[in-house]
């Protein structure tokens, strides 16, 4: 019904009703494809090189991975910002236990079924409690970073690797490509054709219209936690088998990023009906591609702090619509 | 209005970096013929930033270089492999890297790309034994001596002969700076020496089980605990984790003795006999160290070997401007490139490293000589 009327809406104002409509993602898609033309003649060619692809491929991997998951959270209006000390803590756990056994997977189970309690944790307990989701995320985020700073502590070294297992296989530029298409399409499929992604989204719309519409809202928010989770321990995998080794800030900037990844695609930090899968794959290329590209194109390092800045400002004047939605819950 | 003014603002400030970036590219056109060598630092600003690119600026035309920075984190594995990935994508045919961090998965990415990686002013302590044999490992140079038992003991002397009877002991964390055990050990054995034959008046107490800070400032705490204490050994960079405790609880009547430097006058005014007088020794590396891998990686990009080249990569002490009294002071500040940030201050010339290259006849020898002719002394006479 609610499609119909916008359909109708668009057909009646044409090209400018269309463009009205979908301003958002029109902005986010333009802004990759600015991305990429700018850098493809800054770095003098160098952005399509194969070495750049691979290192390309690496570096989004694990970005859009958690920007799929975070997809589901970011959607309701929350966030959450354990999800950096998260992977630091499983790409440490996946070491021992992958020197301990050398199974890889005993190690993921392990983590696996972490994240899904923490995922739970974090939906749960912020309801129950009254709080805003942000605080248990942030108590998770200490719990997390004093139980890596311990684990690390132990070992007398400033890092540790793996040394009984060949976790090289996958930081392959294949098995990372079709680890991002198997999640893509499943977030896909979850967030556009399952009751998860409709009620996630109207829990960003109206939490309260939601409710009375008889959506069980605690559990749809666990379990959208829980499916953040899922991407999380699967993100660490890749996160590991791209250096072999963790130590104390191992993933300690991930949390910032991936909010930064969805802004840069186009979806309001609010969340609501116009949360998108293609917000989370568009933001994570731009992201990717503006580090990468500003590097290549010779930028200064302090400059590169910068541009980063005024281009998050940029986004955030375009996309902020109502002064009191603007950030999450 | 106010969202059209939102949107106008916002479109501006993307134009601006488009052109910006266009402007840049346009800037670093022509230089095809010069090698690319990337340099990544733990830090993106300070006074050692400034001299290194100094430095490196001062000796790029004649070398035929270009040098690009990026900073890598202290922690972050995966950022720091990121970086290197960057840096070999912009064509960069050598690395520099001041962290040991995700060294054999970026020495791997050197392999693929066919370039060769150096380290500056790091003992690459977990990864040397397994990288030292590495084709693309051209050898590090170390942030003053690898080993630290010379320094302990050269403390403990001073302490010894300016008379301070009560010493705290201070480093940093064991699995991050092993040589500091070293030092705290040498120093201890000194003093134990003393005291055999010393009369009990003047014997000297050292702090029992010394203090390790977590990458955090002196807790005020640690006065209640040693409240006697007239010195402090601060094996750690103390300007940054100890000084500013001091003088916060008015103690800045302890002198202290330790690693670090800073160009800021709120340091160097205290020290010796200046100000509070709480800084007795002062001690810094050389940004010129960095001539070891550079010209290490220049050979081996320019296809060049030394007649008496190490079969396997080395780990080169470098020397330290060890600050021990005002008159030395006044000379670092005066003829140091690492405080003046000025070329014309820097031990090395332009044509000075361009000799050390193998093409033009230097030797592996005179290289580590180069890096290690760079103390204090060597100031002095300059």
């Amino acid at each position: 019904m609610q499609q119909a009327i916008k359909n109708t809406s668009n057909s009646q104002n044409g090209l400018w009703g269309f463009i009205k409509t979908n301003i958002f993602d029109i902005f986010s898609v333009m802004g990759l494809v600015l991305c990429i033309v700018i850098f493809t003649i800054t770095s003098n060619g160098n952005l399509w090189n194969s070495y750049n692809i691979s290192i390309l491929i690496e570096s989004v991997c694990v970005y859009m991975i958690l920007a799929l998951g975070a997809l589901f959270v970011y959607s309701m209006g929350y966030m959450d910002v354990s999800v950096g000390v998260q992977l630091g803590v499983y790409s440490i756990l996946m070491i021992f236990i992958l020197n301990a056994t050398g199974s890889m997977a005993l190690a993921f189970i392990t983590i696996l079924v972490l994240a899904l309690l923490c995922g739970a944790f974090n939906g749960a307990v912020a309801v129950w409690l009254g709080l805003p989701s942000i605080v248990t995320s942030l108590f998770l985020m200490f719990v997390f970073g004093g139980i890596q700073y311990i684990l690390i502590e132990q070992t007398g070294s400033n890092m540790i690797s793996v040394k009984n297992y060949d976790i090289s296989k996958f930081a392959d530029s294949t098995v990372m490509i079709i680890a991002m298409v198997a999640v893509g399409l499943i977030v896909f499929y979850a967030f556009n054709f399952t009751k998860l992604g409709k009620y996630t989204r109207g829990i960003g719309s109206n939490e309260t219209t939601t409710a009375q519409c008889g959506v069980n809202t605690t559990l749809w928010k666990v379990i959208a936690y829980m499916m953040f989770g899922v991407c999380v321990a699967i993100a660490s995998v890749f996160l590991l088998a791209r250096t072999g080794s963790a130590g104390k800030g191992t993933g300690s900037t991930y949390a910032m990023d991936i909010m930064l990844c969805i802004i840069l695609g186009g979806m309001p930090l609010s969340g609501g009906m116009s949360s998108k899968v293609r917000s989370a794959v568009i933001g994570t290329l731009t992201y990717v591609l503006l580090s990468n590209g500003l590097t290549l194109s010779g930028v200064d390092i302090q400059t590169i702090h910068i541009i980063k800045a005024v281009i998050f400002l940029a986004i955030v004047l375009l996309t902020c619509r109502d002064k009191n939605k603007i950030l999450p819950r | 209005m106010k969202k059209t003014f939102k949107k106008i603002i916002s479109l501006m400030l993307i134009a601006v970096i488009v052109v910006s970036c266009m402007s840049l590219s346009a800037c670093n056109g022509g230089n095809g013929e010069t090698i690319k060598i990337g340099i990544g630092l733990y830090q993106d600003q300070g006074p050692a930033v400034t001299a290194t690119r100094a430095f490196l600026d001062g000796i790029s035309q004649e070398l035929n270089c270009e040098f690009t920075y990026v900073t890598l984190s202290q922690t972050d594995e995966a950022a720091n492999k990121t970086a290197a990935q960057q840096l070999i994508s912009s064509g960069c045919k050598g690395l520099i890297l001041t962290m040991d961090s995700a060294t054999e998965a970026i020495l791997e990415e050197c392999a693929k790309a066919g370039i060769y990686l150096g380290g500056y002013l790091s003992d690459y302590e977990q990864s040397f034994d397994s990288i030292k044999s590495n084709p693309n490992f051209v050898g590090t140079v170390v942030d003053g001596r690898y080993s630290g038992t010379a320094w302990g003991e050269e403390i403990a002397e001073r302490i010894i002969n300016e008379g301070y009877k009560n010493i705290g002991m201070i480093k940093f964390p064991s699995f991050a700076f092993p040589h500091q055990n070293e030092m705290d050990s040498a120093f201890r054995a000194k003093i134990d020496e003393y005291n055999a034959t010393a009369a009990d008046a003047d014997k000297i107490t050292v702090q029992a089980q010394t203090t390790e800070l977590m990458f955090q400032p002196l807790s005020a705490d640690y006065f209640s605990a040693n409240p006697d204490i007239d010195a402090i050994y601060g094996m750690c960079a103390g300007v940054d984790f100890i000084y500013p405790t001091l003088t916060q609880n008015n103690k800045t009547n302890i002198k202290l003795y330790t690693a670090g430097f800073s160009v800021d006058d709120s340091v160097l005014n205290n020290f010796g006999t200046s100000g509070n007088g709480c800084f007795q020794e002062l001690v810094f590396s050389n940004v010129e160290a960095i001539t070891y891998p550079l010209v290490m990686l220049l050979n081996k990009i320019e296809g060049q070997e030394f007649s008496d080249n190490p079969s396997e990569a080395q780990r080169v002490d470098s020397s330290q401007i060890r600050i021990t009294n005002n008159e030395e002071l006044n000379t670092v500040k005066e003829k140091s490139m690492y405080y003046t940030g000025k070329f014309e201050n820097s031990f090395l010339s332009a044509s000075d490293v361009s000799a050390l290259l193998a093409k033009n006849g230097g030797t592996h020898e005179d290289l580590v000589k180069a890096v290690q002719s760079m103390s204090t002394e060597d100031l002095e006479a300059k």
